[in-house]
C-alpha cells in the first residue's frame, strides 16, 4: 500500500521536521527554504510547492521553488547550495515532496500530457513505453541479456529491505527467476524491473562553513554540483547513452577536483526508476565505459558489500524503497549523507567511503542533476 | 513518523477535478507537416541552412546552430525501426486484449523520427532495423491518425 493518508503539507512537514531534529536545529535557525516536486498534476494542486510551503517551514522566509521534473530532488540540493554558497544565507532547508496516489485512474495520464499534443499524445503514449523504447535501444546496442537487468532489480530490492521508508511490497529477496517471470508491461520492461507509484517526502539542511563551526555540527560537505539538459526532442537523442548525465557529471567532477571518478567516488546513488536506468546512468557518470556497466553487474562490482567495486544504490533506490519522484532524488542525496557519516545502519557499505555521488534524471527525460558529497 | 498505512478502507478520499481544458496550436512547422500528411500523403522534413541537418518532425529552428530552418522536403524511401516496444497494458494499467507494437521510426540522414504503431506484423518478428512504410488512412484530417500504422513495404 502506498503511504496515502498524509497531505502534501503533512508529508513535507514530517520530512522537514526530521531533518531539523537530526541536525539539532529548529525552524528559527533556517534562513531560507527551497521546495521541489515533479509535475503538479500528480498531487493535483497547481503551484504545489507554494501550497505545501508552510509544511516545509517557509512561512515568513525567503522561499524558492526549483523544478527540473524528476531531476528536482537532486536539483533542489543544488539550488539550496547556491543559496548558501552565494553568501546570502547561512542556512537553507531543502524539502522535496511527491504525492502520486492522488492522480486517478493512473498517474501515467499526467505523463501523457508531457508529450507533443499532435505527434505523440494521440497514440496514448506514456513513460513506460518511452523507457521500453530506450531500454530496447540500450539492450540492442550493447547486447545486454535480460538476466543482467534482473540482477540490478534483485540487488536494489534486497538493499531496500533495510531502508526504514521502504514502501510495502516493493523491497524483498526475489530470485532472478521471479523477476524474469514477472509480468511484461511494455516489453522489455517487466513489473519487477520498474519502480512503483509512491507518496513521500525528503529534506536536508544546508549550512555555511561558518554556521557549522559556530554551532559545532558534524557535517558532510557539498564538493561538487552539476546539471545539464539534452534536446527536448526525445526522438533526437542517443537513446542508448545519456550524454546529459555525462555533461552534468563532468561539471560536478571539475568542481570537486575529481580527476578519476572510478578511484575518487566510493559510493554512488544513480537514479534507478527502471533496472536498465541504473546501468545507463552509471555509464553516463563515467563510472563504467559504454556498455560495460552490465558486465560489472555480473562481477558484483556494484553490490553493497563489494570491497573492490563501487557500491551502487545501497539505499535500495527507487526500485527498493519507492519512487515519490522529487522525494526519491532527495532520498538518494540523504543516503550518501548517511553513508559518509557511517550512519546507514544495515545499509552501510563495506568499503571505506570518503566521497559519494547522487544523481537524478528527469524533465522530459533529458536532464541530469548531480551532487558530490565528501567528508 | 515512518508508520505505514496498510488498510485502504481506513482512508477517506475526496475526489475532485481541475476545471480547465486546453486548445493547442499546431504551430508553424506543425501546420505545414500535417497539411502535407493530409493533402499529399507526404512526410516532410525541414533542414538547417547552416549545418544542412534535416529534421523529423520538422521544426522551424536548428537547436545546434540556432538558425531558422529552410528547404523543406519529403523524406525518400521507407523508414526503419530504430527501437520498439510491445505493450501489454493500457494507459490506465488495464491488460490489453492483444499486444500493441509501438516503434520509433527513423529515416537515414534525417535526425529524429516518428513514434507510431506497427501493423501487419507479428510482434515476435519485429526487429530493430526493419524497414517500414506508412499505411495511409482513407479519410485524413491532418493528424497522426492520417497514418493508420507503419508496416513492412508491400513489395518486399
Amino acid at each position: 500500500m502506498r503511504r496515502a493518508l498524509e497531505t502534501p503539507k503533512e508529508l513535507a512537514f514530517e520530512a522537514a521536521k526530521a531533518a531539523l531534529d537530526d541536525a539539532g536545529l529548529t525552524i528559527n535557525d533556517i534562513d531560507s527554504v527551497v521546495a521541489v516536486t515533479a509535475p503538479d498534476a500528480f498531487d493535483g494542486v497547481h503551484m504545489n510547492t507554494e501550497y505545501f510551503a508552510d509544511g516545509a517551514g517557509a512561512k515568513g522566509k525567503p522561499y524558492m521553488r526549483s523544478y527540473v521534473g524528476g531531476g528536482s530532488g537532486v536539483f533542489g540540493v543544488i539550488n539550496g547550495w547556491y543559496h548558501v554558497a552565494s553568501g546570502h544565507f547561512d542556512t537553507c532547508l531543502v524539502v522535496a515532496e511527491e504525492k502520486m496516489s492522488s492522480a486517478l485512474p493512473h498517474p501515467q495520464g499526467a505523463f501523457n500530457a508531457i508529450y507533443d499534443q499532435f505527434l505523440e499524445r494521440p497514440l496514448g503514449v506514456n513513460l513506460l513505453w518511452i523507457f521500453a523504447l530506450e531500454m530496447n535501444r540500450y539492450m540492442h546496442t550493447h547486447q545486454v541479456p535480460m538476466e543482467t537487468f534482473a540482477r540490478v532489480a534483485q540487488k536494489n530490492k534486497r538493499n531496500g529491505m533495510d531502508h526504514p521508508s521502504s514502501q510495502s511490497g516493493i523491497s524483498g529477496d526475489f530470485t532472478i527467476q521471479q523477476i524474469m517471470d514477472s509480468e511484461v508491461m511494455a516489453w522489455p520492461v517487466q513489473r519487477l524491473m520498474v519502480s512503483p507509484i509512491s507518496d513521500g517526502a525528503g529534506a536536508m539542511v544546508l549550512a555555511s562553513e561558518e554556521f557549522v563551526r559556530k554551532r559545532g555540527l558534524s557535517p558532510v560537505w557539498i564538493e561538487g554540483v552539476g546539471w545539464n539538459l539534452d534536446t527536448s526532442y526525445w526522438t533526437d537523442r542517443d537513446l542508448y547513452y545519456p550524454r546529459y548525465v555525462e555533461k552534468a557529471a563532468r561539471m560536478a567532477y571539475d568542481m570537486a577536483g575529481v580527476t578519476d571518478p572510478r578511484r575518487d567516488i566510493h559510493v554512488v546513488e544513480p537514479y534507478d526508476p527502471f533496472a536498465y536506468k541504473e546501468l545507463h546512468h552509471l555509464e553516463g557518470l563515467q563510472l563504467a565505459d559504454k556498455g560495460q556497466a552490465p558486465r560489472l553487474v555480473e562481477e558484483g562490482f556494484w553490490d553493497r558489500d563489494t570491497e573492490v567495486g563501487i557500491p551502487s544504490t545501497p539505499s535500495g533506490g527507487l526500485m527498493g524503497v519507492g519512487n515519490p519522484i522529487a522525494a526519491a532524488g532527495m532520498m538518494k542525496v540523504t543516503e550518501i549523507f548517511w553513508q559518509l557519516q557511517g550512519r546507514a545502519g544495515k545499509r552501510q557499505v563495506k568499503r571505506e567511503v570518503r566521497r559519494g555521488l547522487a544523481q537524478a534524471w528527469g524533465d522530459l527525460m533529458q536532464v541530469g542533476t548531480v551532487v558530490i558529497l565528501g567528508k | 513518523m515512518l508508520d505505514k498505512i496498510s488498510k485502504s478502507t481506513e482512508l477517506k478520499p475526496w475526489r475532485g477535478n481541475i476545471p480547465i481544458y486546453h486548445r493547442y496550436t499546431l504551430g508553424v512547422a506543425g501546420e505545414r507537416f500535417f497539411k502535407a500528411l493530409r493533402d499529399h500523403k507526404q512526410i516532410l522534413a525541414s533542414a538547417c541552412p547552416n549545418c544542412r541537418q534535416r529534421f523529423i518532425p520538422p521544426k522551424i529552428y536548428c537547436e545546434a546552430c540556432f538558425e531558422e530552418t529552410r528547404d523543406w522536403s519529403t523524406v525518400e524511401g521507407p523508414g526503419y525501426i530504430k527501437t520498439f516496444t510491445v505493450l501489454h497494458r493500457s494507459l490506465e494499467e488495464e491488460p490489453l486484449e492483444r499486444p500493441v507494437v509501438v516503434a520509433l521510426i527513423a529515416w537515414s540522414g534525417v535526425r529524429g523520427g516518428l513514434l507510431h504503431r506497427l501493423g501487419e506484423v507479428d510482434p515476435s518478428g519485429v526487429k530493430t532495423g526493419l524497414e517500414v512504410e506508412p499505411q495511409w488512412a482513407e479519410v485524413r484530417t491532418g493528424s497522426m491518425d492520417d497514418i493508420q500504422f507503419f508496416r513492412p513495404p508491400l513489395n518486399s
